[in-house]
């Protein structure tokens, strides 16, 4: 502080070469007196408007005023630090002018100099004499108002005086406000470090969420917890009258009749206040939830939804760092909720192959490990389910007399439906065609009130059921809606096995005639399902029952049915360069002896 | 070992909560689950010790935010003591000290309530 200790080694200079005689000597020993005290308590004491109080008292004694106060810059204006002879009120800082526009009042200024200046009004309220501008570092940090002196005019030496005093105050006020303007710097910089850490600690924590819910509640309590906000919502589809998540307000809160369809799309990838929304709706609701602000929840070009805020408890406005930090935050929410979204599919996808896996493995356990042998005959037979699992199968059943009951079906639909339904068919079948002494008519017409009763009713099965006696060579048939079996005999003379009736398990009371032809020697029968005869060329042409029946015709001869089996699904395959349309199954019997 | 546990005790008219260790993004929900369990009673005035809180999160203080309308308007409140420097900072950092009454003990805290 040169300038104050200038001054006061002046005073001391003074006091030195001046005349002991002086009449001036006791009033200048009682300043300096004055002074050093105030230096004194002033280093004790701790608070500004302590500081302020010692400060204003020592001044009204060298200026003895009964109204006195001092005004203290603060961030933007005034604060009255200390006033005497006001009784606490009446002195407002309200009539001063802005910092800045008294940057250039002069160190001190009397009432009459003040006329039509910026103090006037003030003067005139509160009769003040003079005032004493406080600096610190050439900036105005305080004003110190003095009222009329007991003492008449002032001498230069007291000017000066006061004006050493002033100075003292300048020093304090100013480095308050340094400290003051020191700690707002540093606490908008911890905000930032609190918020970079939320951003760090965010991620992590939507890493590990698996629900969108759990991203919402994260991006919710962040940022309430960061600004203060009690209340929120997320929309995310306009077509939903309520919102996806709420926190801090009603859960049965609605959006009447819905959002308008555009209103998400068009939103800007910013922070918008409630009157800058593009959405009536939305804004109606916002003010009956009183939510304050929108933030888009957007990845890429896609907007997943907006969080609705509640206004800040402190009544602070948001900066536009704190508007980019909701953003960002809300942008990495978004990716999480496609990542949410991703992983769900995933697994899905995951758990519908192992079902499909398990399902097919049933069902490949249902169809008959081993064909069975029969006396002269050759048989054979396979299934190819188009996807994991099929809705065909076939199934044999060997009675105690050495006749071979057996069966070739087609269930309608596809994979798991199908499959259940095919189940279903198989062990019926096979518990039916278990009695012995019942005919083949019998059995499908109890498989098909049986099937009616226990499944849907658009759900039903097209089959083809045998009973063969291999003494006799006869063989009985039930052709429930399914495509003709063909039989070619030794002569190449085609049959086609026709008779039958209704599919089964769509009329209750369906009835089924019998069909019986011959099993001549040479003769050799397929049946099948329409994923042979369906598969279809390049162009869309079906291998069809001519071409089947050509096929059927150049095996006839064959001796091995196993070979003539792998030679027509060759073919079918050869013709649909490999594509198949649905499940496909074949059956082929071989009378040889 | 868990990150954080949260047990009540009734005293005075207030629930005390005393949560030990951290409330971070790992926590959060189990703080959150405590603090609505205790709204679910219908308690509403709550006390916070944090003598044995290490650290809260953002979102921590998210919880507090997400419930301190209900507890106002059931004329409840919440109030916290005995914070540690560094928990202490992070509510001050953010302006929580300005919304939230501190105490510095929880004896202060529940003699305020009567």
């Amino acid at each position: 502080m040169p300038k104050q200790t200038d001054l006061f080694f002046d005073l001391v200079e003074q006091l030195r070469v001046g005349n002991p005689d002086d009449g001036n000597i006791s009033r200048r020993l009682n300043e300096l007196i004055a002074l050093s005290e105030l230096m004194a308590t002033l280093n004790t004491a701790r608070e500004l408007d302590e500081m302020l109080d010692i400060l204003l008292l020592t001044m009204m004694g060298q200026h003895p005023c009964s109204k006195a106060g001092i005004f203290v810059r603060e961030d933007k204006g005034w604060r009255l630090g200390i006033s005497k002879g006001f009784r606490g009120k009446g002195l407002v800082a309200d009539q001063l002018p802005a910092p800045d526009d008294l940057a250039d009042l002069p160190p001190v200024l009397h009432v009459d100099e003040a006329a039509d200046g910026p103090l006037e009004p003030l003067f005139e309220s509160f009769r003040f004499e003079r005032v004493i501008t406080a600096r610190n570092e050439e900036k105005l940090v305080g004003l110190i108002f003095l009222g009329k002196s007991l003492l008449g005019k002032l001498s230069e030496d007291k000017t000066t005086l006061l004006k050493m005093f002033a100075d003292f105050g300048g020093v304090i006020m100013g480095n308050r406000l340094y400290r003051v303007d020191l700690e707002k710097v540093n606490r908008q910089l911890q905000r930032r470090v609190f918020q970079l850490n939320t951003l760090y600690e965010i991620t992590g924590a939507f890493a590990r969420c698996f629900e969108p819910d759990d991203v919402y509640q994260i991006l919710a309590n962040n940022i309430m917890g960061n600004f203060f906000i009690s209340r929120c919502a997320v929309l995310t589809d306009y077509r939903q009258p309520s919102p996806a998540f709420v926190k801090g307000l009603a859960r049965d809160t609605t959006i009447d009749g819905g959002l308008d369809e555009a209103s998400l799309a068009d939103w800007p990838r910013q922070v918008l206040k409630r009157d800058q929304l593009p959405c009536p709706k939305m804004k109606t609701f916002m003010s009956a939830n009183k939510l304050a602000y929108g933030v888009p929840i957007f990845s890429e070009d896609v907007y997943l939804g907006v969080l609705l805020l509640g206004s800040r408890l402190d009544r602070k406005p948001l900066s536009d760092a704190d508007r980019e930090f909701m953003v960002s935050l809300s942008q990495q929410a978004a990716v999480a909720l496609e990542n949410v979204r991703l992983q769900a599919e995933v697994l899905e996808k995951k758990r519908m192959e192992r079902e499909l896996q398990l399902a097919r493995e049933i069902q490949q356990r249902l169809l008959p490990k081993a064909i069975p042998a029969l006396d002269g005959y050759q048989i054979d037979a396979e299934m190819r389910p188009y996807n994991h699992v099929g809705g065909d199968f076939y199934d044999f059943f060997q009675h105690k007399n050495g006749c071979l009951s057996f069966c070739l079906a087609d269930v309608s639909g596809k994979s798991l439906p199908a499959s259940m339904i095919m189940s279903t068919a198989q062990a019926s079948l096979r518990a039916l065609t278990s009695f012995d002494g019942m005919s083949p008519h019998q059995v499908i017409e109890k498989l098909n009130l049986h099937l009616f009763q226990s499944t849907q009713s658009n759900k039903f099965v097209t089959l083809f059921f045998g009973f063969l006696d291999p003494e006799d060579h006869t063989l009985e048939y039930i052709n429930a809606g399914h495509n003709r079996p063909i039989m070619v005999c030794s002569e190449q003379k085609v049959q086609l096995l026709h008779k039958g009736g209704m599919m089964v398990g769509m009329f209750p009371n369906a009835k089924y005639e019998v069909g019986t032809v011959p099993f001549e020697k040479g003769s050799l029968l397929l049946v099948y399902t329409d994923g042979l005869s369906e598969v279809a060329d390049e162009e869309g042409e079906e291998l069809g029952d001519d071409r089947l029946v050509d096929l059927v015709k150049r095996y006839q001869k064959e001796d091995d049915v196993g070979f003539g089996r792998r030679q027509i699904v060759k073919a079918a395959m050869d013709f649909s360069k490999g594509e198949m349309v649905d499940d496909l199954t074949l059956l082929l019997i071989r009378r040889n002896t | 070992m868990a990150e954080l546990t949260i047990h009540a005790v009734e005293k005075e008219s207030a629930k005390v909560l005393y949560p030990n260790g951290y409330i971070n993004a790992h926590t959060v929900q189990d703080f959150e689950k405590s603090i609505q369990s205790i709204l679910e009673e219908k308690a509403y005035k709550i006390v916070i010790n944090c003598n044995e809180l290490e650290y809260i999160n953002s979102s921590g203080l998210g919880v507090l935010m997400g419930v301190v309308e209900e507890i106002t308007e059931n004329e409840g409140f919440l109030w916290l003591s005995n914070m540690n420097e560094t928990v202490f900072n992070i509510f001050d950092t953010l302006g929580f000290t300005h919304l939230f009454n501190v105490y510095q003990t929880e004896e202060e805290a529940l003699e305020a309530i009567k």
